[in-house]
């Protein structure tokens, strides 16, 4: 893991003058996501989790859906990021290792970073490159982890492999919501709505926020994938 | 406005070459989940449990409880918190009205979305302001990370804002005696509200109960 030092995360949506951003206290994260062979050991030490007897309270059907039987990944590397696990699986697997899923706040903050500095806009052609690679086919079979160069704190992948699970993921709010319902959608999404978030150009993390707010815990996917981080 | 998401989730899924084999095998899949067999340590509860997540909740009266100890009995669940003036006391006042149409013994849970501000007397103090007989109702407060679990497993979603005050949905959960979701309500709406109603009066007919 490596060390991310505490800083200020501007969150895309600004809530009506959240102009201070979130102050996150330092943290370390997973250099690369967990892969294959991780969640194989992670299997292998706790049989509930195993895919043949899961709770579907905790997963959907397809969870770890290419891999042969329990113990087995077949033909996945095992250095390949691990996809088709819900939630509550990544959460499991984080506790087991001693950390925890990373918060909205601390992914984004980390995926904000440029090659060469906390703050990748101030790159150019950084979030061009963002955009490009968030919409790229995914490549089948998925390569192996640690194939991006490194950005500013060491990590790597976080764009353009996976999408991958937070925390808080079940923070951004589409449907049945309390106060403002409409216009916290209209900020989630609607073109006109840009006027409430924090960055216009931003573009690859709106589709993270959409994302985020169309799954639930159990989903799984096969571009789904997490790292894990750990607080001082 | 969803067009752009649907956009997304195309775009998405599109990229996926193996989409379509993917969604062919899970269809074989769904068979295969039939057999589901539960870990022996899993306590005796239907495969759809929410009484099988292990967190600890502290009550209104300062009692601690597992999930679990709500097994017996329908129980209607939201998720609240005491400061709240817009939409919580409405969800408050829709699951009043489902308790006294139901007229059978069934529970009623808050758990607090704000468990750093919502101590056990602040729940205390809710529930004698709303007048929530402690027999029947349980005010929860607990670890946040159980109460962020607790919202994916009812599928609520929440967000602190900047001032202090929780966006969050209006969702209004009946579970049965296993701890089951039997039906849910979206939103607070008196037609929804009777609904939940039917939904509590059958859980508890098929549970032998009286009503």
């Amino acid at each position: 893991m490596l060390l991310i030092s505490g800083g200020v995360y501007k969150p895309l949506y600004d809530n009506g003058g959240d102009v201070e951003g979130v102050a996150l206290a330092p943290f370390y994260m997973d250099e690369n996501p967990v892969t294959v062979g991780d969640f194989l050991e992670f299997v292998t030490a706790n049989p509930t989790w195993r895919k043949s007897v899961i709770s579907p309270l905790f997963s959907e059907e397809s969870y770890l859906l290419l891999w042969k039987d329990d113990l087995n990944p077949g033909s996945l590397g095992r250095k390949e990021p691990v996809t088709h696990v819900s939630w509550f699986a990544a959460k499991a697997f984080a506790k087991w290792k001693g950390n925890r899923l990373p918060t909205i706040a601390e992914w984004e903050y980390v995926g904000s970073a440029g090659l060469r500095s906390p703050d990748g806009k101030t790159e150019m052609d950084f979030q061009k490159n963002l955009l490009a690679l968030t919409n790229q086919p995914k490549p089948n079979p998925l390569p192996d982890v640690g194939g991006s160069p490194p950005n500013y704190w060491g990590i790597r992948d976080m764009h353009g492999l996976l999408w991958e699970w937070v925390s808080d993921f079940n923070s951004a709010l589409i449907t049945g919501e309390s106060r403002a319902d409409a216009s916290l959608e209209r900020k989630l999404y609607c073109g006109s709505g840009v006027v409430g978030a924090s960055d216009f150009t931003d573009y690859a993390a709106f589709m993270r926020y959409a994302f985020r707010a169309s799954v639930t815990a159990a989903y799984s996917g096969s571009n789904l994938g997490f790292r894990t981080v750990r607080s001082l | 406005m969803r067009i752009y998401f649907l956009l997304f989730v195309l775009i998405w899924s599109g990229c996926s070459k193996s989409e379509t084999h993917d969604m062919a095998e899970h269809d074989m899949a769904t068979h295969d989940a039939a057999g589901m067999v539960l870990d022996a340590e899993t306590p005796v509860l239907g495969d759809h449990s929410l009484y099988q997540v292990e967190s600890s909740w502290t009550n209104q009266s300062g009692s601690t409880l597992s999930l679990s100890s709500l097994a017996g009995k329908p129980q209607v669940v939201a998720m609240t918190y005491t400061s709240c003036e817009v939409s919580c006391p409405r969800i408050v006042s829709a699951m009043q009205q489902i308790q006294r149409s139901a007229k059978s013994d069934v529970g009623f849970v808050l758990i607090s979305i704000d468990p750093d501000r919502d101590t056990e007397q602040k729940l205390l103090a809710y529930a004698d302001r709303m007048g929530l007989d402690p027999a029947s109702w349980n005010l929860l407060t607990g670890d946040g990370d159980d109460v962020r679990e607790m919202a994916a497993l009812l599928g609520v979603r929440y967000q602190q804002m900047p001032d202090g005050e929780f966006a969050h949905s209006n969702i209004i959960t009946v579970l049965d005696g296993e701890g089951v979701i039997s039906h849910q309500q979206n939103e607070i709406a008196s037609d929804l509200t009777s609904q939940t109603i039917e939904a509590v009066k059958s859980v508890v007919r098929a549970e032998g109960g009286l009503n």
